[in-house]
């Protein structure tokens, strides 16, 4: 198995594991023998970007754990050079059954 | 913040750290806003002037369809800043400079809350006002109107 689809395939483990995040894969496509979710990832030497679709909100403390994570496999790998970058290409229905978070909610006032 | 020094992470904003930078679609700003504009009351439904809307009320009659949560609502995202340009129309007695505040307040709350990101403007274009008895026109036009 190359570098870059070991690396993918632990990356995805990981990633799986992750709560609030999942890998954004193209959705339709036909069932094929492979593993999807691999075209959320691209790597090479440079960088390293993640695409994501976020299940649970807020995203800070989400991306702040996955790149804890996914850093500390990709610093395992031979591209621990490259730059990590998590997309967050999407929010699914799921996540936003708001409460938009705490903070003044007044009221416009209305002519009688 | 605080963290422990084995977890500290320089960073110069939420989205980049020492760790990795991170991207934030500009669909997910916009559902966001979408959200957070829709919720503020005396707003009667977002997007552009009568032809948009009348397409979007067509639209919502198909089983199935539904407007879209980022209608009206068009935003700028970058690696830390985002701008949001909104297209609503109100209903018909409220103060319009209430709800302007009260949506850019809430709309800046929410994208900051939830993705980190700054927002450095929101522009709103209140493009109609809502009457009352405007939904039912077809149905009342015949009961009400002059002539039959």
């Amino acid at each position: 198995m190359k570098p870059s689809a070991e690396l993918t395939e632990r990356l995805l483990d990981a990633l799986r594991a992750e709560p609030g995040l999942r890998p954004a894969t193209p959705a339709n496509l036909p069932a094929v023998p492979w593993d999807l979710d691999a075209f959320a990832i691209d790597v090479d030497a440079e960088a390293i970007e993640i695409r994501v679709v976020a299940t649970r909100l807020p995203l800070p403390p989400l991306v702040d754990r996955a790149h804890r994570t996914l850093r500390a496999i990709i610093d395992e790998s031979p591209f621990k050079a490259a730059v990590l970058r998590i997309a967050i290409n999407d929010i699914d229905a799921t996540a936003v059954t708001f409460p938009v978070p705490e903070g003044p909610s007044e009221q416009p006032r209305s002519r009688e | 913040m605080t963290e422990s020094p084995s977890t500290e992470v320089a960073r110069t904003s939420q989205l980049v750290t020492t760790l990795g930078t991170t991207t934030i679609a500009d669909t997910v700003v916009q559902k966001i806003a979408g959200l957070a504009a829709r919720e503020v009351s005396g707003v009667h439904a977002l997007g552009g002037g009568g032809a948009v809307r009348a397409f979007n009320a067509l639209r919502e009659r198909i089983p199935g369809a539904s407007a879209s949560v980022g209608q009206g609502v068009s935003v700028e995202v970058g690696e830390k800043q985002a701008a949001v340009d909104l297209d609503l129309m109100v209903e018909y007695g409220v103060s319009i400079t209430d709800v302007a505040r009260t949506i850019r307040k809430n709309v800046i709350n929410a994208i900051e809350q939830i993705t980190g990101l700054e927002v450095v403007e929101v522009n709103i274009n209140v493009n109609d006002v809502h009457l009352p008895g405007d939904d039912d026109s077809s149905d009342g036009r015949t009961e009400s109107g002059r002539v039959q």
